[in-house]
């Protein structure tokens, strides 16, 4: 479950105000709205990367504001995906689970089979397309097994097919364990996929 | 056929300049001899000279990185009180005269805490001190490069491995300092060249004593001082043949991933 | 790959730092410690090479060892002083001893062999490129300019091409050709003999300086007496002497 109780953020001459909403255990919520409007910030927040001036965040019933975000067990994929260009896809995949000295073979070799990575796993991530650095970055937010998963705009480098086959991967997660996703988009196309579509949070 | 043109134009300019380096080079290989080289590189004093300056300048590369590094992320990435305060000191080595670098560290160690750093290790007219004296200068040049270098990268791979559980420390490690080796290259080259040069702070503050002190650039200014020119062209272009020797060394370590 | 830049340079700080450490661990008792202007190198190093007791010798400009002893008299001090010329010895304060005069030097014109000016008309003709050591800063421009009346003094003036920091600078000049004579000490032009040579002109005849050596202030080592008592003495003299420099003659004439 994710909660946020009245967050505001404000820097600079860009603010949020008052965003309060609830996704419910086990959902797919999709938020949408235009480019600009706070969208990001929003993701920010939840994943503890960014301090709000006001307000409370709770993840199943937790109130991590004040928690680091290497404690919140949330899975994050931006929207220009930040793969770790330095490291193997494989490094990339396995890194929540090395980070944390947890085995990580069969985990990475599932999930790279299921996101089309195995040929890549010991090519480093620099050369990456699009579609596939955005592949390896939802396999890597995924692969330590977070109770959240925040998207943002993450299948813009997907054509039609991959993109279902992805929708399909994120049900299939959250059918096997808790995970409850938060899934930024401007595409109304994705809102189908999603089981509730946040509107109007932001308010002008 | 047009692009061609136009590179033919920005080669004529930028050529002009190419081609007064090789002149000066060209110049002062014609000012000495094969015999000179050869006598310079058997006296004994310019061979301690020239592993001084080895010594020497790797050290305070390696001090200079070590500044370099965390002062070039905080001056990137953190925003704290003072920040410009701080953006403008760290330049004021690259303005400074060099001599007034070395007049200026002569200074500090006259007082209390100079002093007591000097009676742990001593610095003023000591190899030490060359390493002090080319790190005062070198410092400046390592952060402003890598300043520039994590200015570039985006703090968005770190922000993904927080929430993946790491440390800030790891985060870094991990994932930040990586990405910025070949800034760190970078600076390391620019900032080992410098120190292999360095001569006015230098100088002034650990003195002139053969097989002590004596760096090549300290060689070229004795032999200057007693009219011996081929000499001292003939260490310069030592100098030239050593660090073309380390630069290419440098270069061939350089990751071959595009940044 | 990744790894390797760091590791060289762990390697290479290692390696510098044990240098540094073998080279403290090394260092005998501390040796008399001498400020020599640098182009009174020869000389001190032969003096270094024959005198019995370990001596370092620190060079400079003579007017960046006076700025040393002022600076670092109490953080790393020296005992002995041998400036370009007596003059420096004024510049910081009073010394413990000085020694007589070691040489004295008289100004020459300095040019290459198949430039040789008969007489000062020639030197100061139009056309020259003349250079000297600034008066500012180096003995030979500061004598030669007060020794010269006001309209020998102008007339050389208007062929200055250069006013160097320091009078083997001058020289070099000649010796590069960027400049066609040059007023110098007699000794600098020994030392740039072959190639140059440096003729005497009635005119400089009374320009001269002497070289002395002074115990400093600061000393506190008795041996420094005996250094400067072998410097006056005949090793001395005859050292000054194998490295060009004329003995010292009495109160100009």
């Amino acid at each position: 479950m994710i909660e946020l109780r009245d967050i505001a953020v404000q820097q600079g001459a860009f603010a949020l105000a008052g965003v309060t909403f609830r996704v419910a255990a086990g959902a797919h919520a999709v938020v949408m709205g235009p480019t600009g409007c706070g969208k990001t910030t929003l993701l920010e927040v939840i994943a503890g990367l960014r301090r709000p001036t006001r307000g409370r965040v709770l993840l199943d019933g937790d109130d991590v504001t004040d928690r680091d975000p290497a404690a919140r067990h949330v899975g994050y994929v931006p929207q220009e995906a930040a793969v770790f260009r330095t490291m193997t896809v494989r490094a990339n995949l396995a890194f929540g689970l090395t980070v944390r000295g947890r085995p990580s073979g069969p985990t990475v070799a599932a999930l790279a089979e299921r996101l089309k990575l195995t040929h890549l796993l010991d090519r480093r991530a620099v050369g990456l397309s699009g579609g596939e650095a955005q592949r390896v970055a939802l396999g890597r937010a995924l692969a330590f097994g977070p109770r959240v998963l925040l998207l943002d705009e993450p299948f813009n480098a997907a054509d039609a097919a991959t993109r279902a086959d992805l929708i399909a991967l994120l049900t299939d997660e959250r059918a096997r364990r808790p995970l409850t996703i938060l899934h930024v988009t401007h595409d109304r196309s994705d809102g189908t996929a999603a089981d509730a579509v946040l509107t109007n949070l932001f308010p002008p | 056929m047009r692009v061609r043109g136009f590179h033919w134009a920005l080669g004529l300019i930028g050529g002009g300049y190419v081609v007064l380096v090789a002149a000066m080079l060209l110049a002062d290989l014609s000012a000495t001899s094969p015999g000179h080289l050869l006598a310079a590189f058997r006296t004994p004093e310019i061979r301690a000279a020239l592993a001084l300056s080895l010594a020497s300048s790797a050290a305070s590369t390696v001090l200079s990185l070590a500044v370099g590094v965390p002062l070039g992320y905080l001056l990137a990435r953190a925003r704290f009180p003072g920040r410009g305060l701080v953006e403008l000191l760290v330049d004021v080595p690259l303005v400074l005269p060099p001599l007034v670098v070395g007049v200026s560290l002569l200074l500090v160690m006259r007082g209390p805490f100079g002093r007591a750093v000097h009676e742990v290790i001593p610095l003023v007219y000591e190899p030490a001190g060359v390493v002090l004296a080319q790190f005062a200068v070198c410092g400046a040049f390592a952060t402003r490069t890598l300043r520039t270098t994590f200015t570039h990268l985006s703090p968005r791979t770190e922000q993904v491995a927080r929430t993946l559980g790491c440390t800030p420390w790891q985060a870094f490690k991990l994932v930040a300092l990586p990405e910025a080796s070949r800034g760190v290259l970078a600076a390391a080259t620019l900032t080992w060249a410098r120190a292999f040069g360095e001569f006015g702070p230098v100088l002034v503050f650990a003195g002139v004593t053969r097989n002590k002190t004596e760096v090549l650039p300290t060689t070229i200014y004795l032999e200057l001082s007693v009219g011996d020119l081929e000499t001292a062209m003939a260490v310069s272009l030592l100098m030239v043949a050593v660090s073309f020797a380390v630069l290419l060394a440098l270069r061939r370590l350089a990751p071959e991933t595009p940044a | 790959m990744r790894r390797v830049p760091l590791g060289l340079m762990a390697v290479v700080l290692g390696g510098g730092v044990a240098a540094f450490a073998v080279n403290r661990q090394s260092r005998p008792a501390p040796p008399l410690v001498v400020l020599v202007a640098a182009s009174l190198r020869p000389v001190a190093e032969q003096v270094a090479a024959e005198y019995g007791e370990p001596v370092e010798l620190r060079y400079g400009g003579s007017e960046e060892l006076v700025a040393q002893i002022r600076l670092t008299a109490d953080l790393a001090p020296a005992d002995l002083f041998l400036p370009a010329d007596a003059s420096y010895l004024d510049a910081c304060g009073p010394h413990a001893a000085v020694s007589p005069p070691l040489t004295t030097m008289r100004a020459v014109a300095l040019t290459r062999r198949d430039y040789v000016p008969a007489d000062w008309a020639a030197l100061t003709a139009p056309g020259v490129r003349l250079g000297i050591a600034s008066p500012q800063t180096a003995a030979v421009g500061k004598l030669t300019k007060r020794h010269l009346d006001g309209a020998r003094w102008d007339a050389l003036s208007a062929r200055l091409a250069v006013t160097t920091d320091t009078v083997t600078q001058s020289a070099n000049g000649v010796k590069l050709g960027t400049l066609d004579a040059a007023i110098v000490w007699d000794a600098t032009a020994r030392q740039f003999a072959p190639d140059l040579v440096g003729t005497p002109l009635p005119e400089l005849a009374g320009v001269r300086a002497e070289v002395r050596v002074a115990v400093l202030a600061g000393s506190r080592r008795p041996a420094a007496a005996a250094l400067l008592a072998y410097l006056t003495g005949a090793d001395g003299r005859r050292i000054f002497a194998a490295h060009g420099f004329a003995p010292p003659d009495g109160p100009s004439p």
